[in-house]
């Protein structure tokens, strides 16, 4: 962020908040790639090559939902806390957490929607994930 | 198109959410659980009734185990476009 204010700002970082599976691991040869997400043509798609080859500033990367938990950590009704998640009912089921001030991310981003279900009287649905 | 707040379904997005609510709270242990998404923001998971069936379900299959505090399960605040103000917020921290 340019904090000038004048006619000429500057780009000084890019990020991008992107759905998952993405990989998150700085030293992983697949490093900022969408990896084994069901949606169509997504799959093994460096999502920042572009950008990297484009513009010669620092790009941050994380997944949608821990941005989004991080902003209602900032400024909505996560405020002050050091431990809470963030659940997204979408196209998928993500989550972003936060445990003692920090977001997680261990090998992977948290994936907190991807659990077997017991099914329910009624409910034929199969599952979307790979 | 929203499904009307009385269509079965809801009863099993809120058994689900319930479920997937409890089962990461279970690990993260979190002073707070903020649901978002746009099934919760244009669909009636955001009505009042459907959410306080999903807080009542949660209570329900929590069996009184965990604590859950009364304002631990909400809504989002800082409202559409979440992941974008995420997005500044980590590049004011930079």
């Amino acid at each position: 962020m340019h904090r000038s204010g004048s006619a000429a700002e500057t780009l000084a970082l890019i990020d991008v908040a992107s759905f998952g599976p993405i990989d998150l691991d700085p030293f992983s040869p697949t490093y900022s790639f969408i990896t084994t997400t069901p949606k169509a043509g997504w799959s093994s798609t460096d999502l920042l090559m572009p950008l990297r080859q484009s513009f010669g500033v620092p790009i941050g990367f994380d997944t949608d939902v821990n941005r989004a938990a991080l902003a209602e950590h900032r400024r909505g009704a996560a405020r002050g806390l050091s431990d809470f998640m963030y659940l997204t009912i979408d196209t998928g089921i993500g989550g972003g957490g936060m445990s003692n001030g920090r977001l997680l991310c261990g090998l992977q981003h948290p994936e907190m929607g991807h659990f077997r279900l017991p099914p329910q009287v009624g409910d034929a649905f199969p599952g979307t994930c790979p | 198109m929203d499904l009307p707040v009385e269509y079965p379904a809801w009863q099993l997005i809120i058994d689900t959410t319930a479920t997937a609510i409890l089962a990461n709270g279970a690990v993260l242990s979190p002073r707070k659980a903020i649901l978002g998404g746009s099934v919760h923001k244009g669909g009636a998971l955001s009505d009042p009734v459907v959410f306080d069936r999903l807080r009542h379900t949660i209570t329900l299959n929590n069996s009184s185990y965990l604590p859950l505090p009364d304002d631990g399960f909400v809504p989002p605040s800082v409202g559409d476009d979440a992941g974008v103000h995420g997005a500044i917020a980590f590049g004011v921290d930079a």
